[in-house]
């Protein structure tokens, strides 16, 4: 499953004093199973491109291709869309509505014309992935559980519909640092395991740096910048004019480089910058 | 003197919840000196942001006393004022907002105060000038960025002269431009007088703090300067919290044999330790 992006514009308000370009002639392709990172200031277009990967926005103009199929053709039904592309929004939780975690999580599937025997597996599966014991938490009410719990719950509801894409806004926010941590692997599990494509959105350029394949830096709704997490964080100036930054370790290599060290500040892991900096010293 | 503006002692608070209610807060007693810049870090559901609602009394306590400024927030006599002396700042500037101009947003507070109109005026434009929003006076908060809208809401806290204020995750939602503007203005304020309370998940955020108080279900597990508290990573892994990335690097380099002092906290400190060994 992949996706094709042409000449993607989107402009908010067209024709009145409110009109503003959200996104300008965006452009790309993204692999079946990549782990895509999406960063960009606030304001920068993030949101409103992923909302076009699954028709919550129609384009002004350009196209949006998954999988071969062209999804803002009025014939493609709605539910071929869902089917193919989950969104996880942020503060997924507060979306959550049934009485028990099993009805939730087995909402999608149900809706999808999954028979009760599917469903349970897929409601078995995802609550599994998520870290989450299925006897013990498939009656509870997703209320009574914690907000990290919550979390999981529902993104669990998108993965039971086995979107072979899957989106996610800002997944981490709120959470302690070891939940953030747990909650980037499972996402990378999806990935590696389930074989998801995922576009991860978020503020933070050591989670990008330290999990995704591929980075896409947005900027005043222009796609600025494509490619490997090497290549992306090669230029903090570049960042820095467009109010992001380098993950801190990069930023150490960067400084060691301008007090004449001769080091390669190609890094941007905490792990791989601590085996520059130990080889220039011959350790 | 003692100039102690927060004071907890042995505090608890249960949150109800059907038959057997919560206990969120567990005997807690702290004490926080005015001018302190003091950060709160805990794991989800540590009791954190129970315990900054009870600061300007939008929560009262269970068991134990909170004197904020010397008044005790469970006398309702009280409320009105440590309102003023203790403002929050939270999460979500849109949940913040009340007015439709920005300058009419950082009145809000001081009109509600009954201050004579010109002291309002000057009241909002040195808090515009303190965030640096003042050319942002005449325009919708909505045309602004996450950041700009979260120094707005602090526009409006500032505008009411409080002694204290409390940012409940204030940095979570912004882009890593507003984090560190936001950052920036706290400590500003800060140098100027006012007591910082500051609760974040982000431990790099608070390698400049005074002091860190750790929470860990509903109690305090550990209280120190970052150099403390950041020098055990495993202790702080096992309450589900961690060390700046700056620390987790100087960590592994004293692993690999290199000598980096412990509490090695910002860029500029490991540079110039690493620059020391050459």
């Amino acid at each position: 499953m992949s996706i094709e992006v042409r000449n993607l514009t989107h402009i908010y308000s067209q024709g009145t004093v409110f009109e503003r370009i959200a996104l300008d002639n965006v452009s790309f392709d993204v692999g079946p199973r990549d782990f895509i990172g999406i960063i960009g200031h606030t304001g920068s277009g993030k949101s409103t491109l992923v909302q076009h990967i699954n028709r919550l926005l129609v384009p002004t103009s350009g196209t949006v291709i998954v999988n071969h199929i062209d999804i803002n053709d009025k014939k493609v039904p709605m539910k071929e869309i869902v089917r193919r592309v989950g969104i996880v929004f942020q503060y997924p939780e507060s979306q959550l509505f049934e009485e028990t975690v099993y009805k939730d999580v087995s909402f999608g599937p149900k809706n999808l014309g999954y028979d009760d025997e599917k469903t349970d597996f897929l409601v078995r599966q995802s609550l599994e992935i998520m870290g989450l014991n299925f006897e013990e938490i498939k009656d509870k009410s997703p209320f009574e559980l914690s907000g990290g719990q919550k979390r999981r719950v529902a993104i669990a509801g998108v993965i039971a519909m086995k979107p072979p894409i899957m989106i996610l806004d800002e997944p981490t926010s709120g959470l302690d640092p070891v939940g953030r941590e747990e909650m980037l692997n499972m996402i990378r599990d999806m990935n590696q395991e389930l074989g998801i494509c995922i576009l991860l959105v978020t503020h933070s350029m050591d989670d990008v740096a330290q999990y995704a394949d591929k980075i896409m830096v947005f900027s005043e709704g222009k796609l600025v910048k494509y490619g490997p997490p090497s290549e992306v964080f090669a230029d903090s100036q570049f960042l820095a004019n467009i109010r992001l930054d380098v993950p801190q370790s990069k930023s150490v290599l960067e400084r060691l480089k301008e007090k004449g060290f001769d080091i390669d500040t190609s890094s941007y892991t905490t792990k791989d910058a601590a085996r520059e900096i130990l080889r220039v010293f011959g350790k | 003197m003692d100039n102690t503006i927060i004071k907890l002692e042995n505090v608890s608070f249960s949150y109800e919840s059907g038959d057997n209610p919560v206990k969120a807060l567990d005997d807690v007693s702290i004490s926080i000196n005015e001018g302190e810049f003091v950060a709160i870090v805990g794991k989800n559901g540590s009791g954190k942001s129970t315990l900054a609602k009870l600061l300007n009394a939008l929560l009262l306590p269970s068991e134990g006393v909170v004197l904020v400024d010397g008044m005790d927030t469970s006398d309702p006599e009280n409320t009105i004022a440590i309102r003023k002396a203790c403002a929050m700042v939270f999460q979500n500037p849109d949940n913040q907002m009340v007015a439709t101009i920005v300058e009419e947003d950082v009145a809000f507070g001081p009109e509600n105060l009954g201050l004579a109109p010109h002291k309002i005026r000057t009241r909002v434009d040195e808090s515009l000038k303190a965030v640096m929003m003042y050319e942002f006076k005449d325009q919708k908060p909505h045309q602004l960025s996450g950041g700009q809208k979260q120094r707005i809401t602090i526009a409006g806290v500032i505008a009411m002269h409080p002694k204290c204020i409390v940012f409940d995750e204030s940095t979570a939602m912004l882009d890593p431009a507003g984090r560190a503007d936001t950052l920036k203005i706290m400590h500003k304020l800060n140098d100027e007088g006012v007591t910082v309370i500051f609760i974040t998940h982000y431990m790099e955020e608070i390698t400049d703090a005074d002091r860190i108080i750790v929470m860990g279900d509903g109690k305090v597990v550990k209280e120190g300067t970052p150099k403390e508290i950041f020098a055990d990573s495993e202790g702080l892994k096992k309450l589900r919290l961690g060390v700046p990335e700056v620390v987790a690097l100087g960590d592994l380099l004293r692993e690999g044999g290199l000598d980096i002092p412990e509490g090695t906290l910002s860029e500029e400190e490991l540079v110039e330790a690493i620059c020391r060994l050459k």
